[in-house]
């Protein structure tokens, strides 16, 4: 699915966007591929055949430099110890320009590798450029240099060092074009090294020059926050602090429209990790209408489990869904990870929902509509009831639960909101009292 | 009846168009008025009686003189044009013949043409101020021809003879060319260029003129002077033609029809000589007419001609009688018309001029977007009558759907277009389109990434109308989607100023004061933008859907407010006709439309569905949409679960429990949705009642507020109001700044101190709903207002001007929303 996904969205954006961006992506996939779908769609589900899956590793990586790896994979394919002789060419002729690029960006690498220049260098860039220019024989051509030869080892799958090179060319370079691609190539290069702490920053830094940078079109903005979308899932489903951070990146107006025009499948996602995230509940009901919205053009069971939720109130559908939710949350790469959590999030927001409306409800059916076993059902509600969660009271003899039942009594509020007044009144003359006397000229306002 | 006509037609222009007599004698037979209708192909003498006095008079009373050859040429004209389409194809062979020949005598024609080349460059040029009318042509630097000229011998043969024959008359009483001269390009140039220079003068006789042009016509091909001199002759002929009709607006049957061959004259030569180039970057001194080595060069667009004879067939329409049966007959036309829009099409696809393309495309979408393609909806096996599809053919003018064309169209000038106006023009036409095949979704969407409901305001006034239109039809397919809410809300700007026909072009504008003057030329103006009657969106049902819409919502609503339901009101404009009838004492049956609709909303407010479902299913005027049962159901659902709704509001004061059996019985629902209505409105808190699972059975609370409740909450509220005011007085008043702040921060600390922590509500799950609760109370008007935008999805609203319907209490409202922020933060 995520394979599909991927690959489909490399197929949708062709060669617009600065030069990482596809070969930072080609690895990307060729992680999920290795990463992901051996460990578990392949193994687990055998949603896809194990030779499709090769087949399309090889397609993707044949692209990058990483050959050793392509040549592996086609021996799998084929079944053979032989390398193709167009693999073995490529072989030499990358091991070739490697060693051109290595020994051009050498005096530049030497320098930061001396002590007494990163000491030197500070954040303005100009200032930096001089300084090198002027003590080390730098030339503004060496910075090209760099560039070049950290994309190329990126290629390779070095991912440290380019992530290395490209720092220092970010700390130097004025060319905007070059610095932007420099930074979406950090953030695959960090992302690939699982560096989620480095990998959140970079995220953040790319996001403010999207947000603040004006673009020729406004499609082409669209674009890259469509990619910044797509990535973040790496970072937020692996960082601590990650599902807050979707829901606050997600929900705001530019990346809310951007999920909305361009993949509304992100919206999955968002809903997972509101639904799992007990602090972002009160974005529930804003997801609820944008999944609303968005219904006719995606719809899963994770966004169905909301509808029937929220829109619907149609109980007995939320409990089939949920049966639903669970494989699709089981197969998704991002997701597999919150399986528990997520299960545990739903059958609560079920719970929730059911408790608000009812007043006495009978356990055996409550356990039904959350996919439980009457005693399991029985022992969840009673820990809800002792942790002070929920207001009820189970009738055993019947096996009911009883909802407590509002108290909400007119009298009461109108008493308080006068008693507020009278308050408010009290402090308004007091303060009237403190004024110098020449504003006692002023006819009294808080006469009641 | 009438409208029944034209609803087909509307349809299906093509179904009745002339070609097959049998469909004629099925339309007269159907139509009693008709039946002068069959013979519409054929020119007919009495219907081109009552046309023709139009032009004639304006003639004579310009030019008393020469009314009696003004009334010879008009017959001649007459005469003519019935004889056209018999020897067109003859004509067509003799141009070809005359192509062919061409490149033979060519030689002997060079000679000539150095001479023509001189007069053109000395003569002034008319022609230009015509053709010219379309400013923004860009000139084409690609294709500019060099022309070199070939210096040859000049035999002084022909010159002498011109003036040795004395002169003869040609056929008629004009004298063109000497007799038995041989007639040469220069001669037909500097001919050509005297009469055209008459042109726009006074005196000039315009339909003399078109005659001379035609003979002219004639003469050039027997002399087999080219296709460029031809399609030369034919652009002032066509130029000709539409000056005739200037004076008089509305073109006459024949003129229109001569004209329209014309230019399909026009388009046929430029289509079977792709090398020639015509176009107005064409220069006057770089003209090729017949020197064949070169590619010919005409100067002219017959782009601009294309899109005259459009407008010109849209001002005819404008000024016909809907009522007529001229005016079916001349909206038949409308075929030929498109098929020839096709035609120039394609020559301007070939030609490749991207703003050339954009016009004529939004020239095409504009004759498409109004039809619905029947098949579509066949397809999809909507339609009430199906033998419908097949009798209707498609309103492209070709095989393909209607749908792929106008994304084909739209998106080359969304792609292409640099001019705003065209683009958003096109886009309104997709909208309009999408929505007409009900396709909700798809429309919403451009509407709303088009942001054109921000920018429509710097538009022109034509591109509004269109825009009002568009938005009419987005109301009328959210109806029909039965998305009631969203239908509302579109049409409501437009309904409820009491303008719509103004507003839609369909009729004139209202006068603001009785007495006031009317401004004639500004009257024109406006005369000039009214739509033709077949575009025209009926206004009777856009009301009717606007009402019923208004009263599925409206009428739940105050069954909910029983005592301040003036505050919380929906729609006004429903409100207005319900408060009218509310007076009367006796209630008679109703009549038209709208009594319907206010009847069924009287017996929807006493919980009688059954007969607000038959009332509304009774109103004749849905069979107006393609899929009238289909609305029909839909409606008589949703007054079912409204009525269930008011039901609820009204009467759960009086109950203690309900089973969800008996409301299911009641109002004919099954069990699960009656539990969805009900779960929701106590989700929402509009009810206060619980379920009970065991029993299935609604258990209500506590009774609805009382009066006195209502009162004393009212008074809590403006007493709060009050506070706030002298606060905001004190604070402006002595200068303290963030006193408020401070005094709302003191007093909620105060009410948490009085609560205690104790007393916090234990359940987390019911805390959000007793802060919803109390927003409820206090707010009132506010947080009604503040949540209505939102249920169309909050970024990309429709209109800002929802807000209005509140103004008078702006003060009270924000005032009031600052006492909920109070209210919310000291719970």
């Amino acid at each position: 699915m995520l394979f599909n996904l991927c690959v489909g969205e490399r197929a949708k954006f062709p060669g617009h966007v600065a030069h990482f961006f596809h070969v930072a992506f080609c690895p990307m996939s060729q992680y999920c591929c290795n990463n992901a779908f051996r460990s578990f769609s392949l193994n687990h589900c055998q949603i896809y055949a194990d030779e499709e899956i090769a087949r399309g590793k090889l397609d993707l990586i044949s692209s990058t430099n990483m050959v050793d790896f392509a040549i592996d994979i086609y021996k799998t394919i084929q079944q053979t110890e032989e390398a193709p002789a167009d693999l073995v060419e490529k072989r030499e002729s990358t091991v070739a320009r490697l060693k051109v690029l290595h020994n051009s960006a050498e005096p530049v690498l030497n320098l930061f590798q001396n002590e007494e220049v990163i000491k030197q260098l500070r954040q303005d860039k100009q200032h930096n450029l001089q300084y090198l220019q002027q003590h080390h024989q730098f030339q503004p051509e060496m910075l090209d240099t760099l560039y070049e030869y950290a994309k190329f080892q990126f290629d390779c799958g070095n991912y440290t060092g380019a992530a290395d090179y490209l720092y220092h060319f970010n700390l130097l370079s004025t060319d905007t074009e070059r610095t932007f691609s420099a930074l979406w190539g950090k953030l695959a290069c960090e992302i690939l090294l699982h560096n989620w702490e480095t990998a959140l920053e970079e995220m953040t830094r790319l996001k403010e020059i999207i947000d603040s940078r004006t673009f020729a079109t406004p499609l082409l903005q669209l674009q890259q926050r469509t990619w910044l979308i797509h990535w973040s899932l790496f970072i937020f489903f692996h960082h601590p602090r990650g599902r807050d951070g979707i829901v606050d990146l997600f929900f705001q107006t530019p990346y809310l429209n951007a999920i909305q025009t361009t993949c509304p499948h992100m919206l999955r996602y968002l809903a997972t990790a509101v639904i799992t995230n007990k602090r972002r509940r009160p974005m529930l009901k804003d997801l609820v209408r944008i999944i609303q919205q968005e219904s006719y053009t995606y719809r899963d069971p994770i966004t169905q489990l909301l509808e029937c939720l929220y829109v619907n109130y149609d109980f007995d559908a939320a409990q089939l869904v949920l049966r639903e939710c669970e494989k699709v949350v089981n197969n998704d790469f991002f997701l597999c990870s919150l399986l528990d959590d997520f299960i545990e999030s739903a059958r609560m927001l079920i719970f929730e929902t059911y408790c608000r409306i009812h007043e006495v409800i009978s356990i055996g059916l409550l356990a039904e509509k959350l996919n439980m076993t009457a005693d399991d059902a029985e022992r969840w509600i009673v820990n809800l009831i002792r942790n002070a969660k929920m207001d009820a009271k189970i009738d055993s003899q019947l096996s009911h639960v009883v909802m407590g039942a509002p108290t909400k009594n007119i009298h009461q509020d109108i008493i308080e909101k006068t008693n507020i007044l009278s308050f408010r009144a009290q402090l308004l003359s007091s303060a009237l009292d403190k004024l110098p006397s020449d504003s006692q000229k002023v006819q009294d306002p808080a006469d009641l | 009846m009438y409208e029944a006509q034209l609803a087909t037609y509307r349809a299906s222009p093509e179904a009745n168009a002339p070609v097959k007599p049998s469909k004629e004698a099925k339309e007269s037979e159907s139509s009693s008025d008709s039946s002068s209708d069959s013979d519409s192909d054929t020119p007919k003498k009495p219907t081109a009686k009552t046309a023709k006095p139009a032009p004639g008079k304006a003639a004579a009373g310009k030019k008393a003189a020469a009314s009696s050859s003004d009334s010879s040429s008009d017959s001649d004209s007459e005469d003519e044009a019935p004889k056209k389409p018999a020897t067109k194809p003859a004509a067509a062979t003799a141009t070809a013949k005359a192509a062919a020949a061409d490149s033979d005598e060519s030689s002997d024609w060079d000679s000539s043409e150095s001479s023509s080349s001189e007069d053109e460059g000395g003569t002034p040029q008319y022609t230009r101020e015509y053709f010219l009318k379309k400013v923004g042509e860009p000139e084409k630097p690609l294709k500019k021809v060099k022309r070199v000229r070939a210096v040859a011998p000049k035999p002084d043969e022909n010159a002498a003879a011109e003036a040795a024959e004395p002169k003869v008359e040609v056929k008629a009483e004009k004298v063109f060319f000497p007799k038995d001269a041989e007639i040469t390009h220069a001669m037909m140039v500097a001919k050509l260029q005297e009469i055209v220079a008459a042109r726009g003068k006074k005196g000039t006789d315009k339909n003399d003129m078109i005659d001379t042009l035609k003979k002219l016509a004639e003469i050039s091909e027997t002399a087999k002077l080219g296709v460029a001199m031809r399609l030369k002759i034919f652009l002032h002929l066509v130029a000709a033609e539409f000056d005739a009709a200037s004076t008089t607006p509305p073109m006459s049957t024949e003129l229109w029809n001569s004209c329209f061959a014309n230019v399909g004259e026009l388009l046929r030569i430029v289509r079977e000589t792709p090398t020639l180039i015509v176009g107005d970057h064409v220069t006057e001194e770089n003209e090729n007419l017949s020197d064949t080595s070169k590619p010919l060069a005409v100067r002219g667009s017959v782009l601009g001609t294309v899109e005259r004879l459009d407008d010109e067939f849209t001002r005819t329409l404008q000024s016909a009688d809907p009522h007529t049966v001229e005016y079916i007959s001349h909206l038949r036309d409308e075929n030929r018309l498109v098929s020839l829009l096709v035609a120039a099409q394609e020559m301007v696809e070939r030609i490749g001029v991207v703003v050339d393309i954009c016009r004529l495309y939004l020239r095409r979408i504009e004759h498409v977007y109004i039809k619905l393609d029947y098949r579509e909806f066949a397809e999809k096996g909507l339609l009430s009558s199906p033998a419908l599809a097949s009798a209707v053919s498609s309103p492209t003018g070709t095989d393909e759907r209607a749908t792929a064309l106008m994304a084909r169209l739209c998106k080359y000038i969304y792609h292409n277009d640099k001019t705003a106006r065209i683009r958003s023009r096109a886009m309104l036409c997709h909208i309009y389109h999408h929505a007409l095949h009900d396709r909700w979704f798809e429309a919403r969407d451009l509407m709303l990434m088009s942001h054109l409901q921000e920018t429509v305001t710097h538009a022109d006034i034509e591109t509004h109308i269109l825009f009002n239109r568009t938005m009419v039809q987005l109301g009328l397919c959210a109806f029909r989607a039965g998305l009631i809410v969203d239908a509302h809300h579109c049409l409501q700007d437009l309904v409820s100023s009491g303008r719509a026909k103004e507003l839609l072009a369909q009729g004139p504008t209202q006068q603001k004061y009785p007495g006031a003057e009317r401004n004639v030329e500004q009257e024109k103006i406006e005369r000039r933008r009214q739509l033709p009657f077949h575009m025209h969106i009926n206004v009777e049902l856009l009301e009717c859907v606007y009402l019923t819409s208004a009263m599925l919502l409206e009428i739940p609503n105050m069954a909910a407010h029983p005592y301040n339901h003036k505050r919380l009101m929906i729609s006004k404009h429903f409100r207005k006709y319900w408060d009218f009838v509310d007076r009367q004492i006796f209630h008679g049956p109703p009549e038209n439309t709208r009594d319907h609709v206010i009847a069924a909303a009287r017996a929807l407010a006493a919980c009688n569905w059954n007969q607000a479902q038959t009332l509304i299913r009774s109103i004749k005027i849905w069979s107006l949409f393609p899929t009238a049962d289909k609305v029909k159901d839909m409606l008589s659902l949703k007054i079912q679960e409204e009525g269930l709704r008011t039901y609820l509001f009204t009467y759960s004061g009086i109950y203690d429990s309900i089973s969800l059996d008996t409301l299911a019985q009641l109002f004919d629902l099954p069990q699960a949705t009656v539990h969805r209505i009900v779960s929701k409105m106590i989700m929402s808190d509009e009810l206060h009642a619980s379920l009970n699972q065991p029993t299935n059975t609604i258990v209500v609370h506590r009774s609805d507020l009382s009066k006195l409740h209502h009162l004393a909450l009212l008074f809590t509220d403006k007493s709060t109001t009050f506070i706030e005011k002298n606060e905001f007085l004190f604070e402006q008043r002595s200068g303290v700044q963030g006193f408020r702040e401070q005094q709302q921060r003191a007093a909620s600390a105060y009410s948490n101190q009085r609560r205690g922590p104790g007393q916090r509500p234990a359940a987390a799950g019911k805390e959000g709903g007793q802060q919803r609760l109390q927003r409820q109370f206090v707010g009132g008007a506010g947080a009604a207002q503040t949540q209505r935008p939102r249920r169309f999805g909050q970024p990309r609203n429709y209109h800002n001007n929802n807000n209005n319907s509140n103004n008078s209490n702006v003060n009270n409202t924000a005032t009031q929303a600052d006492a909920q922020q109070l209210a919310v933060s000291s719970s």
